[in-house]
């Protein structure tokens, strides 16, 4: 573990027009989500990001980052499936923007996610969802807003370069 | 994929012993991750993993961190005032990543039927573009391991699924 000066990443880049599911479900029903998830990444073929945490004691959050064309197909069979389930709630949020960074051993340095959050909060970027696995960071901001925060990120990350 | 063909994956790695910290709040008034994760960062705790929701109404934020630091952690959650009621922690993670072969993503579902089935807790997961990190109760990770090798294929000279040793700054 060490610290940077300027914390160095690979690349920061920016994707538009897509679509943000969120469904609120008790967690015992984990495993007939799984079957349909299975059945949702037929739908759109990719998920640009999922994040999935407890809600409350009872119930879990599963958030779905989509191509923001498929949204309708995809918004239709959760609603077909969840017709008669009160114990479920799910929304849309569309259009979204993400963005990425993508860095050496995010894990190996101190103060990735403070640098980031900061930078972008102090610059009024809201975040909708944010996750972070492997070595890559994305944050859910609202439409219009990734661009701004590809920006604020270039300047507060060190992005080494050859010539 | 054909019914009860397994998927090829490109690998499994486990965290070392981790603790997991869910801090809620039901307005940005109330909290703010952006104070949290500098508090943090100024007493070197390193995140192994974060997912944050900050949808209207219910904004959360989760994150892993050594088990060794956990008491420093909940020091810096008292000093921040934040209600007992709006933390949660779990004092015994470890994050399970699964590598997708060539960024075959269509495993997620399997996965998480998987968990539902066996009963594994999931406490929280992430994806990215090359990985997919799932924390769950570490003293799982060898039977969670063993049973999805019920439908994944790992590749024949796969590492470890433990690290073996850590690098770590120090100041002399």
């Amino acid at each position: 573990m060490y610290k940077e000066e300027r914390v160095k990443v690979y690349a920061i880049t920016e994707k538009n027009h897509l679509a943000l599911a969120s469904l609120r479900f008790p967690a015992k029903d984990i495993e007939i989500w799984g079957l349909r998830v299975i059945d949702l990444e037929d739908c759109v073929q990719r998920f640009e990001l999922v994040t999935y945490h407890a809600a409350d004691k009872k119930n879990t959050e599963l958030h779905l980052l989509i191509d923001g064309n498929k949204a309708n197909n995809f918004s239709d069979r959760i609603t077909a499936w969840i017709q008669n389930d009160s114990d479920t709630v799910f929304s849309l949020r569309q259009p979204v923007d993400v963005l990425y960074l993508f860095g050496p051993h995010f894990q190996d340095r101190f103060g990735i996610a403070d640098t980031a959050f900061n930078a972008l909060g102090q610059n009024g970027i809201d975040i909708f969802v944010s996750g972070c696995a492997g070595t890559s960071i994305y944050f859910v901001t609202p439409e219009n807003r990734g661009r701004d925060g590809v920006t604020i990120l270039t300047n507060t990350f060190l992005i080494p370069t050859t010539k | 994929m054909e019914y009860g063909q397994k998927i090829h994956i490109g690998g499994i790695k486990f965290s070392e012993e981790l603790a997991q910290v869910t801090v809620g709040c039901k307005t940005t008034d109330d909290c703010t991750i952006h104070q949290l994760l500098h508090l943090l960062a100024e007493r070197d705790i390193n995140l192994t993993f974060l997912c944050h929701a900050g949808l209207s109404g219910n904004i959360e934020s989760i994150f892993c961190i050594d088990r060794a630091d956990l008491g420093k952690v909940q020091q810096i959650l008292i000093r921040s005032s934040l209600p007992n009621e709006q933390v949660q922690i779990i004092p015994s993670i470890g994050t399970l990543t699964l590598f997708p072969h060539r960024n075959e993503m269509k495993l997620l579902g399997l996965v998480i039927g998987l968990f539902g089935k066996h009963g594994f807790p999931v406490h929280s997961f992430s994806t990215s573009i090359s990985a997919i990190a799932f924390n769950t109760d570490y003293s799982l990770l060898d039977e969670i391991t063993e049973r999805l090798q019920d439908i994944f294929v790992l590749p024949e000279n796969h590492a470890p699924f433990r690290q073996d040793f850590r690098v770590t700054q120090i100041q002399l």
